[in-house]
């Protein structure tokens, strides 16, 4: 940004030569939804941060408040219904839950970008991706439209999308699937934002599809050095990209910790079941083994331990006490009474 | 990558073949080929709307009749040499004929002429009406359906129970204590004023829908500011409905300005207005049938077009139709 007058924004990039490669600091984050007949607690305590260059996946099945965790740290939750009732969102220091709304628009986008799940509807059907894309030029950049444009095909060379110069005026829907989040992408890249968050970006996609988009995604991460936050249920996914992992199960974070280290060694017996629930080619079985059960109703968490109900080392202790996070080794943390048997089991 | 490019794409031989099929936009991704700057350029849903219309014979019928009567309510000159006002009485309640075509009313005035002048009145009121009430539906509609909350709140209120009062009584009631003079623009006000609350359900239910799109979060999560979302992403999306409504919403405020004037409530002679010149029939059905008869006609075919050319735009507009 070419500053001339002093904003909040300003600010944080003038630390930005300062501080080391810290980007992102969130602390127990806490988000509700008021609606009638109650209060949904879709996040009940999530803490992670987030380096340059570094990824982090959250994880957890639908309803687990992952996604509802990336939409505070964007500040895009609607209010009402939804509030952030506690915690703190440090990018770069600055606490970005207390920054005005003008501030927190140009943090958007600018250096912090989202992509979305589903980019056939994240794409306005009525504007070529090119405008589309060429708009986060105009708004945050105040460029004209001819450059806008020149600046959104180099961004569609950049993603990959073949003869970008003659697609730049066609419409989302006449992409395939995998291209259209390549425009994703490409929009939420516009502004070399320091942190994309990208919610589960690959889910609507095919397979072959899946590995191209996330291999574009580590490519241009490595490229321009952003922290990303990966949003998915995919446990494969996050073994292979990811380096840091946070396990969210009823808004709460159960596990956490270096993502390889959590995948071949979980201390929780969600993250077990996640991963027996998985199709795996190196052992035959007849069925998969799901977990037991369904997500709990945010309205009304079970008590102690959230997971008893469905957890199969759970006891009258579970119950009643909320485990607290035990430090289960190195810079790994589980929310289970039991993660030294959880930990014996998988051996 | 570039062997990622997925091949089904850019592959229609045929580009008329696609109108209307599962890639109705298609033909337009060819013309983008050579594209020349036109960023902005808006909708393919709207270019694919009017493709489709053109070949449409109801939007043809509808379309031909609305351009002949808007033709007659700026010129109708063009239709007739009599002029209205000029009346004999010695010709009173003639039969049609050569002379006078749809004959002569009770003061002996050339019904043809005063049928013909008396669209200027429907039409204008028609549109009056429409394009105010939708505007300031559009307006009301989009800032309580995007924002929500207490917003919504008071403006869905206040809309509902205006809602509530049946548009002919409020007409009667307003127009009869509040005006001594009755015309043109006093009737217009009291149904736009009538009006435009249906319109806003329309629009604010319509924002709300297009508001959930992810495309809108996304746009939020890019830094785009309200006022933009509001124009660029929410606006184009939810405004296929208003357009087909307030199509029809002409239609039907001429009818209703034609039953306020029928009442004695609306327009006055000396003004020239079907529902005046209905109002002025009704003692003589049967001894002067004609003096029923071309009002009648007039404006129910009037009517009948914009009701039309309502059902084709929404046939063109909304995919899921196809």
């Amino acid at each position: 940004m070419a500053g001339s007058q002093t904003t909040t924004t300003d600010m944080i990039g003038g630390q930005a030569a300062a501080t080391t490669g810290r980007l992102l600091d969130v602390e127990d984050l806490h988000v509700e939804f008021r609606i009638e007949g109650g209060v949904v607690n879709a996040v009940n305590g999530l803490s992670y941060s987030l380096d340059q260059g570094e990824t982090v996946a959250i994880l957890g099945e639908s309803g687990s408040g992952k996604s509802v965790s990336a939409q505070a740290v964007m500040g895009i939750i609607d209010s009402p219904p939804g509030f952030i009732t506690g915690g703190s969102v440090k990018f770069r220091g600055v606490e970005l839950l207390d920054l005005p709304e003008t501030e927190r628009r140009k943090v958007r986008g600018d250096r912090i970008a989202m992509i979305f799940q589903d980019a056939l509807t994240a794409l306005n059907p009525v504007f070529p991706v090119g405008w589309q894309i060429g708009e986060m030029f105009r708004i945050h950049r105040g460029l004209s439209r001819r450059e806008s444009r020149e600046r959104a095909i180099e961004l569609m060379e950049r993603v990959k999308i073949p003869s970008a110069r003659q697609r730049v005026n066609s419409y989302p829907h006449e992409f395939s699937g995998g291209m259209r989040q390549r425009v994703m992408i490409a929009m939420s890249l516009s502004l070399d934002p320091e942190i994309l968050i990208a919610d589960e970006p690959t889910t609507a996609l095919d397979v072959t599809v899946q590995a191209q988009i996330m291999q574009l995604l580590a490519d241009l991460q490595k490229d321009t050095g952003m922290g990303l936050i990966l949003i998915t249920h995919d446990l494969g996914v996050v073994a292979e990209v990811a380096d840091n992992v946070v396990v969210m199960y009823a808004g709460r974070e159960v596990e956490k910790g270096e993502s390889l280290a959590v995948y071949h060694h979980p201390a929780h017996p969600y993250t077990v079941g996640l991963m027996d629930s998985l199709p795996r080619s190196d052992v035959h079985t007849a069925r998969l083994n799901p977990i037991k059960g369904s997500p709990p109703d945010l309205m009304h968490i079970p008590s102690g331990c959230p997971f008893h109900p469905r957890c199969p080392y759970a006891q009258e202790k579970c119950t009643v006490e909320d485990p607290p996070l035990f430090e289960v080794g190195p810079g790994r943390v589980s929310a289970c009474h039991f993660w030294e048997e959880v930990r014996r089991d998988r051996g | 990558m570039t062997d990622f490019f997925d091949p089904h794409e850019r592959q229609s031989d045929d580009p008329d073949e696609e109108v209307g099929a599962s890639l109705p936009g298609t033909p337009l991704a060819v013309e983008a080929i050579e594209a020349e700057p036109a960023m902005g350029r808006e909708g393919s849903l709207y270019a694919d709307a009017w493709r489709q219309l053109r070949r449409r014979p109801m939007f043809i019928i509808s379309g031909v009749l609305i351009l002949i009567l808007i033709t007659m309510a700026i010129w109708p000159g063009l239709f007739t040499r009599a002029d209205p006002r000029s009346c004999h009485l010695e010709d009173s309640l003639l039969r049609p004929s050569r002379l006078h075509l749809f004959g002569t009313d009770l003061q002996g005035c050339d019904y043809l002429a005063r049928t013909i002048y008396g669209a200027r009145v429907s039409i204008s009121i028609g549109i009056i009406v429409t394009v105010t009430s939708t505007f300031v539906a559009i307006v009301l509609g989009s800032v309580a359906g995007y924002y929500g909350g207490l917003v919504d709140s008071i403006i869905a209120r206040i809309t509902d129970v205006w809602f509530a009062i049946p548009t002919i009584l409020g007409g009667i009631v307003i127009l009869r204590s509040l005006f001594r003079v009755r015309g043109l623009l006093q009737v217009s006000l009291v149904l736009i004023v009538l009006g435009w609350p249906t319109m806003l359900r329309l629009v604010r239910s319509a924002v709300l829908s297009v508001r959930e799109m992810d495309y809108v979060d996304s746009a939020r999560a890019l830094g785009v500011s309200d006022l933009r979302i509001i124009r660029r992403h929410i606006l184009p999306n939810s405004l296929a409905p208003v357009i087909v409504y307030a199509t029809i919403t002409v239609g039907v405020i001429i009818s209703a300005e034609a039953a306020l004037s029928f009442l004695g409530v609306g327009l006055q002679l000396p003004s020239i207005s079907w529902g005046l010149m209905i109002s002025t029939a009704q003692n003589r059905i049967l001894t002067a049938p004609h003096l029923l008869l071309f009002p009648g006609l007039f404006l129910s075919t009037t009517v009948f077009s914009f009701i039309l050319m309502g059902d084709a735009l929404r046939d063109a507009l909304d995919p899921r139709l196809r």
